[in-house]
């Protein structure tokens, strides 16, 4: 089981913005450089959204959305990974933007 | 029996004299203490529900400030964005000391009102007074406010307040 933390190790505290040109810490860095990764090698992963600084909506829905664009299905990503978070409108939020982008 | 009762009936009538005004007494206090309590626990849950009225209206002032800022500030979406995530923190709080209350899908729309557009992006946007994106922070921060003030009047019923002198 892989743990993904919102810490200064293993990506930031402080995710900010959509795409790359946005930030050093975008959604779309997020989900290219380390949700795809674990993803595509099929491996169990657990995402801890709480040592994060907040998130900016953008941020969440390009990360999770812009994984469903990106070809993953929510089947999939709920097999292969869950979230913690104390927080569930967080939760709530990521399920929604996954769920609509699936939908579009 | 009969002549039991004869005998004993003086002796219940007499301990009921004593006895009376102590249990008219003991049943007035406990009503009295629990108006009480009750009013205590409403003052301690209307300062609780002010305080996260007056923290929602800090983060939609600054919000109304990022976005209506020249430039894109950096700081300033930190801020909003660490401000909600405590929001969120204190509506969960707040949601466990009143079983009626939840607060999931305000917190997701305040959030989306505040960050999805114009947000943490290099194309940002100075907005005007009656921009869209302003007008739903407004409208978001209004819902939550109205929820909290509904759930503490369900909570706390006119009933349980103190009359005004």
């Amino acid at each position: 089981m892989q743990e993904i933390h919102f810490d200064n190790r293993t990506f930031s505290r402080y995710p900010a913005g959509r795409y790359r040109t946005d930030g050093k810490w975008s959604g779309e860095k997020f989900r290219d450089e380390i949700l795809s990764h674990f993803i595509a090698n099929g491996e169990k992963t657990t995402i801890f959204l709480d040592e994060a600084q907040g998130f900016g909506s953008s941020f969440l829905e390009e990360a999770f959305g812009g994984l469903i664009r990106k070809g993953i299905t929510f089947a999939t990503f709920q097999s292969l990974v869950s979230l913690r978070s104390d927080d569930s409108s967080l939760l709530e939020e990521i399920e929604t933007y996954m769920l609509d982008a699936q939908g579009e | 029996m009969l002549e039991l009762l004869q005998t004993l009936g003086p002796f219940f009538l007499e301990i009921a004299k004593t006895l009376g005004p102590f249990f008219i007494a003991t049943i007035g206090w406990v009503l009295v203490n629990r108006q009480n309590n009750l009013r205590e626990d409403r003052k301690e849950a209307r300062s609780i529900i002010d305080k996260i009225i007056e923290y929602l209206s800090l983060i939609e002032s600054d919000a109304y400030a990022f976005h209506t800022a020249d430039a894109r500030d950096k700081s300033a979406e930190r801020k909003v964005k660490l401000r909600i995530k405590t929001l969120a923190c204190r509506l969960g709080h707040c949601s466990k000391m009143f079983s009626c209350a939840e607060f999931t899908q305000e917190i997701i729309r305040f959030r989306q009102a505040c960050t999805k557009l114009n947000f943490e992006t290099e194309e940002f946007n100075q907005q005007v007074s009656n921009s869209e994106i302003l007008l739903g922070i407004n409208e978001q921060a209004d819902k939550i406010r109205d929820k909290l003030e509904r759930v503490f009047l369900d909570s706390f019923p006119r009933s349980h307040r103190k009359p005004k002198t």
